[in-house]
């Protein structure tokens, strides 16, 4: 028997979605707020879509999510999502309440979420994915996120144990998320020419979350992302069930990728080009593979999808190429990837605009994750100018490591 | 001159880590000594000029309590006689009696100074820091899971603008004795904070010590500390 207040809540959040429609304002999080400020329980009520796929995870959250659900849509499955933005309970009610009926029942069999990892606690207990993808787990915003054991212990108290979970082999941290469920596991091989990095500062696995030895490294291609054992005990990397050996660029900023899956080589045309958006492609194809969907459905659905373009776009200007990568702002781990997008890149002159409008508004902004970046990827020979903008660009974290420039 | 990181595997959150490298710049003939988990810390043995340790998880910081037990005598010592010691983050909790966790239970620290921490991981506390030491200003940023209680009005370290001290009614923040220091405050504090690091220089023994980077740094500080007492708020 559901209380009164979760069809009250209901209604509200229906007449909410109503007038912002007359509005003509695009969606938002709000009806998800309406509906948990009168029913805080109110995703316990409402019927869920038959088949949850989830993504999780540090960094490349939104762009396997809206992989997953360009593909499923290809392919004539109609999801659930909230891919307008709200990846906390409020945006995941929304997106619920928005595909249910006036008595709370779900108008789609299918669903995409995108879930933040803090939110675990409010979403988890109600929403259970079948499948989840956990991108990575790296260093955050310290000032919301702490470090990575603190999310890595909030995800693994909160995952459902129902949850098959597809998980980066190649990251030592999320992989051993939630011993005892279900898991495939994804990763990729070191490829022919590929410049692995090695050398991040940041590195937020050093020691053998067992015995505390050191831990040996096969390859490691960016901050402790890679393939690695103890030097004293049994504890090693997980071995991928989805495994990328071999990446080719194509001229329009996709790649051809092979994936070796049970013994067999699966071939996919992906729309991307950089380390992370591969990682991305990689965790897609094992959890819609994990979904049901065939070799073929998937490579005809990849070629016809692209990266949301406000992330990272490549256009020619004038016989120029300009390549814009937005990096998540107090993240040093996707920072640094940027930067090393930049130092990859010949004859680059490197703009950046270095400012968090956000965190500075009430307050003075917080420059200390500042010291986890590698501004050091900028003392290469392809840079050709650095250009500072924004009111902290003066501080000394980076005159720091414009000192080591010049 | 010889110092001694302990534990930078594990001690290097919130930028903690920009504290070393710009020493190494300031002290370029300097050799500094990494100390692992698994090792025994080189003060054991040797004598390092200054011990530094950043901020680090909490189940790391319970291992380091537990490894660093044994040498609770000898890390006293080296405080009495005015050992150059830096810490920062939560690794001045290490030195405190002890850390109260959410279920109440209690993690036994080395006991040196009587405060105490009270942890409460689902409370983030986020703050900027201006205040003053030596009669110069200092600034800094704190983010934590903790809140330290005790008395430290007679061996505090700064003495609080805006922002917090050792808790959130606390305008005096840290410790420190003879030259023993510890702050919660997080991050580039050497960098942020030119004058302390040439006090700290100096106290290492260089004769007119000038940081690396002197002039963007004092500029950015000065920057800083205008921002710090204008801005709106302080902590979030």
């Amino acid at each position: 028997m559901k209380p009164v207040r979760f069809y009250f809540a209901l209604f509200c959040g229906k007449l909410t979605i109503l007038l912002l429609k007359m509005l003509k304002k695009r969606a938002t999080n709000f009806p998800g707020s309406v509906v948990l400020t009168l029913c805080p329980d109110f995703l316990k009520y409402l019927e869920k879509p038959e088949k949850i796929i989830a993504v999780t995870g540090t960094n490349g959250k939104t762009t396997c999510s809206n992989m997953l659900l360009d593909i499923l849509t290809d392919n004539g499955y109609d999801c659930t999502n909230n891919n307008f933005g709200g990846n906390v309970d409020t945006g995941i009610s929304a997106a619920l309440l928005k595909d249910s009926t006036l008595t709370g029942r779900a108008t789609k069999k299918y669903c995409v979420l995108e879930i933040d990892e803090r939110s675990a606690v409010r979403v988890y207990p109600y929403v259970q994915p079948d499948i989840l993808i956990v991108t990575n787990l790296t260093r955050d915003s310290y000032k919301r996120n702490a470090h990575v054991e603190y999310i890595f212990n909030i995800l693994n108290d909160n995952i459902p144990d129902k949850t098959h979970l597809i998980l980066n082999a190649d990251d030592l941290i999320s992989s051993s998320l939630k011993k005892n469920n279900s898991r495939t596991y994804f990763g990729m091989e070191p490829f022919s020419g590929e410049q692995l990095i090695g050398n991040n500062i940041v590195r937020d696995i050093t020691a053998c979350p067992v015995c505390s030895s050191p831990l040996e490294y096969s390859f490691l291609r960016y901050n402790h992302v890679g393939r690695a054992k103890c030097s004293k005990c049994d504890f090693c990397s997980p071995e991928p069930d989805f495994d990328t050996t071999e990446r080719v660029f194509t001229p329009d900023g996709r790649a051809d990728i092979k994936v070796l899956h049970e013994g067999k080589t699966e071939e996919y045309n992906v729309p991307c080009e950089n380390t992370i958006n591969l990682y991305n492609a990689t965790a897609v194809t094992a959890a819609l593979r994990t979904f049901g969907l065939t070799e073929e459905q998937l490579a005809a659905s990849f070629r016809k999808i692209n990266v949301v373009r406000s992330r990272y776009d490549v256009t020619e200007e004038k016989g120029r190429t300009l390549k814009c990568i937005m990096a998540k702002g107090q993240n040093p781990v996707a920072c640094s990837h940027s930067l090393n997008i930049a130092r990859n890149t010949p004859d680059t002159a490197v703009i950046l605009l270095w400012d968090d409008y956000y965190d500075r508004k009430e307050t003075s902004e917080n420059t200390a994750w500042y010291y986890d970046v590698d501004f050091e990827f900028l003392v290469n020979d392809n840079i050709k100018q650095i250009i500072v903008a924004g009111k902290t660009g003066r501080r000394p974290a980076f005159k720091t490591s414009c000192c080591r420039c010049s | 001159m010889q110092i001694e990181v302990l534990y930078p595997e594990q001690c290097n959150l919130f930028g903690d880590s920009g504290n070393i490298r710009y020493l190494k710049k300031c002290l370029p003939d300097a050799e500094f000594i990494n100390t692992s988990l698994n090792d025994t810390p080189f003060f054991v043995t040797g004598d390092p000029d200054m011990i530094y340790m950043g901020a680090c998880t909490e189940s790391n910081q319970e291992k380091i309590i537990s490894r660093l037990m044994p040498y609770k005598e000898k890390l006293k010592e080296a405080i009495d006689n005015g050992k150059v010691m830096l810490f920062t983050g939560n690794a001045p909790e290490i030195f405190y009696k002890y850390i109260e966790k959410d279920d109440k239970s209690k993690v036994e620290c080395l006991g040196i100074f009587d405060l105490y921490a009270k942890q409460r991981i689902f409370e983030r506390f986020n703050t900027l820091v201006l205040g003053s030491f030596d009669g110069k200003e200092v600034v800094g940023f704190k983010t934590q899971f903790t809140q330290i209680y005790g008395d430290n009005s007679g061996n505090y370290f700064v003495k609080v603008e805006r922002g917090a001290g050792i808790n959130r009614e606390s305008k005096l923040e840290g410790v420190h004795v003879n030259n023993f220091f510890a702050t919660s405050m997080v991050g580039p504090l050497l960098v942020m904070n030119p004058y302390f690091t040439e006090y700290l220089m100096g106290k290492l023994g260089v004769s007119d010590p000038k940081c690396a980077f002197r002039e963007q740094s004092v500029k950015a500080y000065k920057d800083r500390i205008t921002d710090f007492r204008t801005c709106r708020c302080v902590t979030e």
